[in-house]
């Protein structure tokens, strides 16, 4: 089912059985939430996906590509949909290597709903906030491309902890033009405080002391 | 002259006469006188010319006639040294055994005596009746091959053979029938030539003698008569020759006969007590021909001591009364070996009726008289044979009479109650009436086929086995088993199989359990989560009822899948009955596949399917066919299974080829190598762990009691492996 509007979240649910694919698509209809059914993972990766927080059902079993397969090529492309496992027969370690790859969830047929909507729902929910934090690193590093090299260099020394005056006397210039700098930068990277730019950096992967 | 004499005398008294008569007329008389002189004398001078002419003429004759003595003398030379050279010749026919050098001899005689400048002669080549040429002189090349093999019809020389008459040519550039071969002649550089055909004593064409002459020239008849001698003796040496080479020809056929079968003959001068061995008796006898020729009564040693005593008495009696006599003894070689031999003899007298000399024909039978004791060996041998067997053995003729039984069959035949000496010469059917399969017999009768078949015969209580040979008198033999023993052990046999075959399809299964769970799981899961679906779609503020009953149609829906699923595996564990039934192939596979789609898809295999539309009905046992199809999957799949193990493809095909529907599955797995190809029929052939090794056995017994074949080939551009079945379709069924 296509939305005829852009959805608030989206689940995808991909199973080569019609009947099971119905099935689950009814019950999280019944909950309100919007779906998109899939034969294959083929199919889902040739598909165009809405861009909002959604998740994955999928069955392990799937024609052509498996559904571990599935997992791991959409790490691969860099689509960080969160992925829900239902199967037909239970499989430890198939399922151990599916949560260990990152899955939400790992459940058998016949699985009881709830199990399968709190799994959406925190599904779902993780994929909000994983877009959070994308979108929210997305900026910093707008942020510091938009730094010259200096300020580039003078940020990295004040987050490592040093004074404005031990800056100045290491890149040989004066502390006025340091506190110029320091200004930019938390500007640019609109940090509000030096709290605030070292967190800031850490999401970068900048070194900090 | 004593006429002018008298003439004279009478002129001078009639001179006188009238002088004295009167000299008055005397000038009258003297003028008369002279006139009549003259007329006198010229008559004389005419007469004397004639006499002169005779003369000379005489003189002439004369010188002629000693010219002709002369010529004639030397002809006689000639013809006498010709005469010499011929009787010269013609002893040397006597001894000379070189035909090639005296026809060369005669050849320059004949030149000479011709005074011919070239000459050649040629031989009729018995089986191309063509002449060749033997011996020549003074030809080139070019001639010899011009005429190397002339026929009767061809050339001047065919007609002398033709017209059996010498042929003479003065001049081949005037001769019309010499013209095709004025340019060879000319080559040659003759311009005369004369044929002598050769003829033998009956008339038969032996060769011909030709001479040529550079001028043109025409022989004399002398020269002719000549030739005519010299061609005579040339005809009778080549005669001569060839009878001597017919003679010689012979001998050696006769030898080479005799020699061939072993025969060899004799003759026994009797009153010189002189023997004639041929070439053959030495050899019969293992004697040397340049050491001994034993005569009578020496050549008994060399006879087989048991038989001597028999020889000689029968020889002396046929002798003393000049009879015929056969005899038939054996020859010791010195060496040991023994030989039989057979040797007829017969008299022979003179006009008066005494006995000249015995002749006689020997033949060396050893090798019969082998074969006849291998043969008499082998009767005995089949004799024995016959009596051990063990089965009922029965001897029928073309008319369907008893002409044999041996032991057993004979006890069989009293244990019916029935003699089997009696029964000897009488019809098998007319005896026994209920013989249950009559018409095999008559069959191997008429049409001389090989039979075999069981039957129960109900006199006896027993299962019997025939097997019915044609024999070669037109009649038949059968060897007769009891098999009753063995039919109980073979409905055995067939009942375990079948339970076998269960045991197998059952382990088969055992294998799809997995795919099976999945299969059931699936309708039962989807069950589950629309049952969910509807109660929250049901206990919402807003109940949606239609979503619900729609929730509720589709487990029902999937309720019947799951039974259908269930149903499916009991049918492929039945034990099957062979209970064939007219069956849809494709339907067959479609089934199947939903049992095994799962499990293949699991192992990420891509299964596709080109089922033919509109295949013919085949008769079969629906679950065997089954059984044979899913263990052609699972081995497919099997073949994929290897990690990472890519392509993954299985296509199954159905289509109908001639009289016969086939069926294909083909997998891209790692394939079967050619040495195992036959192997994997076997059963315990597996290279499966935990596997049983029955399934492909299994399978191909199916397919091959349904009348059909099971194979393997490579599969696609000779990777992974294809199986294939056929089976015959309804109205092809054998």
């Amino acid at each position: 089912m296509t939305a005829s509007r852009i959805p608030s979240q989206v689940v995808f649910v991909i199973d080569d059985d019609a009947s099971m694919r119905e099935a689950v698509s009814r019950l999280l209809n019944a909950v309100g939430l919007t779906v998109q059914t899939f034969a294959s993972a083929r199919e889902f990766l040739a598909g165009k996906l809405p861009d909002v927080p959604g998740c994955a059902v999928l069955d392990v079993r799937l024609p052509g590509l498996s559904g571990l397969d599935l997992q791991r090529e959409m790490v691969e492309r860099g689509i960080h949909i969160p992925v829900i496992f239902i199967t037909g027969h239970g499989d430890i370690p198939m399922s151990v290597q599916a949560m260990k790859a990152g899955a939400v969830e790992f459940l058998t047929k016949p699985f009881r709903d709830q199990d399968l909507l709190d799994a959406v729902r925190a599904g779902i929910q993780l994929d909000r906030q994983g877009r959070k934090e994308r979108a929210e690193l997305a900026e910093l590093r707008d942020g510091l491309r938009q730094l010259t090299p200096r300020e580039r260099e003078v940020m990295s020394l004040v987050v490592a902890g040093l004074l404005n005056k031990q800056i100045a006397l290491r890149l040989g210039t004066s502390e006025k033009t340091i506190k110029i700098h320091r200004r930019h930068v938390m500007q640019k990277m609109r940090a509000d405080s030096l709290a605030d730019l070292v967190r800031m950096s850490q999401k970068l992967g900048i070194e900090t002391t | 002259m004593s006429k002018i004499d008298d003439n004279r005398l009478e002129l001078e008294r009639s001179l006188r006469a009238e002088s004295e008569m009167g000299q008055v007329t005397s000038k009258r008389v003297r003028d008369e006188l002279e006139q009549r002189v003259k007329e006198r004398t010229s008559q004389l001078s005419a007469i004397n010319a004639q006499l002169i002419n005779e003369i000379t003429e005489r003189e002439r004759a004369a010188i002629e006639l000693t010219r002709a003595k002369d010529e004639l003398a030397a002809d006689l030379n000639a013809d006498l040294k010709t005469m010499l050279c011929l009787h010269e010749l013609s002893t040397r026919l006597l001894t000379t055994t070189e035909l090639q050098l005296l026809l060369e001899e005669i050849l320059d005689a004949t030149i000479e005596l011709l005074h011919a400048d070239f000459g050649n002669v040629q031989l009729c080549n018995p089986q191309s009746k063509a002449l060749e040429i033997v011996a020549h002189r003074g030809f080139k090349q070019d001639f010899l091959d011009y005429f190397s093999s002339v026929h009767e019809d061809s050339a001047a020389c065919g007609r002398a053979m033709q017209h059996r008459r010498r042929v003479i040519i003065d001049d081949v550039e005037a001769d019309p029938g010499f013209a095709p071969h004025r340019e060879i002649a000319a080559s040659a550089g003759f311009r005369a030539v004369q044929f002598t055909p050769l003829f033998s004593r009956s008339g038969e064409a032996l060769g011909m003698i030709s001479t040529h002459f550079r001028q043109p020239h025409h022989p004399s008849e002398h020269d002719c008569r000549f030739m005519d001698l010299y061609a005579h003796l040339a005809a009778e040496f080549i005669d001569r020759k060839r009878a001597e080479e017919k003679v010689r020809r012979n001998e050696i056929y006769l030898a080479e006969g005799q020699r061939l079968s072993h025969t060899a003959s004799w003759a026994w001068i009797v009153s010189t007590g002189e023997v004639y061995w041929s070439a053959e008796l030495f050899r019969i006898y293992g004697l040397d021909p340049d050491k001994q020729r034993p005569s009578y009564p020496d050549v008994l040693k060399y006879i087989h001591p048991e038989d001597r005593a028999r020889v000689q008495t029968t020889f002396e009696d046929a002798v003393r009364e000049q009879k015929e006599y056969e005899l038939a003894y054996r020859i010791v070689w010195s060496n040991g070996t023994i030989r039989h031999v057979n040797n007829l003899a017969h008299p022979v007298f003179n006009e008066r009726g005494t006995l000249l000399e015995y002749v006689g024909t020997t033949i060396d039978t050893t090798e019969r008289v082998q074969a006849e004791e291998r043969v008499h060996k082998a009767y005995e041998r089949v004799d024995m044979i016959l009596e051990s067997i063990s089965d009922n053995f029965f001897g029928l003729d073309k008319e369907g009479r008893f002409t044999f039984f041996n032991k057993h069959a004979a006890e069989q035949m009293r244990t019916l109650g029935r003699d089997p000496d009696a029964l000897i010469g009488r019809v098998a059917w007319e005896e026994f009436p209920d013989m249950p399969n009559k018409d095999k017999v008559l069959r191997v009768l008429s049409e001389h086929v090989v039979i075999v078949d069981e039957v129960y015969y109900a006199p006896l209580g027993q299962w019997v086995e025939n097997h019915m040979y044609p024999s070669s008198d037109g009649g038949l033999v059968n060897f007769q088993k009891y098999i009753t023993e063995r039919k109980r052990t073979e409905e055995e046999l067939h009942k375990t199989q079948a339970a076998l075959a269960h045991v197998t399809r059952v382990a088969t299964l055992g294998e799809l359990t997995v795919s099976i769970a999945h299969e059931v799981n699936q309708p039962l899961g989807a069950i589950v989560t629309n049952g969910h679906a509807c109660l929250r779609l049901l206990s919402r503020a807003n109940p949606d009822i239609d979503e619900a009953r729609r929730a509720v149609e589709c487990m029902i829906a999937d309720g019947i899948r799951a039974s259908e699923v269930i149903n499916r595996i009991r049918g492929l564990l039945k034990k099957s009955r062979d209970g064939k039934s007219s069956c849809n192939i494709n339907d067959n596979i479609r089934e199947v596949l939903a049992l095994t789609a799962g499990e293949l898809t699991k192992n990420g295999i891509n299964v596709r399917t080109e089922l033919a539309h509109g295949l013919p009905y085949v008769i079969a046992d629906r679950v065997q066919i089954q059984q044979v199809v899913l263990n052609l999957i699972l081995n497919g799949k099997e073949a994929m299974s290897g990690a990472g193990w890519q392509p993954r493809e299985l296509l199954i095909r159905s289509e109908q080829a001639g009289p016969e529907i086939v069926v294909t599955v083909t997998d891209t797995g790692v394939g079967i190598a050619p040495e195992n190809r036959e192997g994997i029929f076997v059963p315990f052939f597996t290279s499966k762990e935990g596997g049983l090794g029955f399934g492909l056995s299994i399978a191909q017994t199916i397919v091959k009691a349904h009348g059909g074949r099971l194979w393997t080939k490579p599969g696609h551009n000779d990777q992974g492996t294809t199986f294939q079945f056929s089976l015959p379709t309804v109205e092809n069924l054998r």
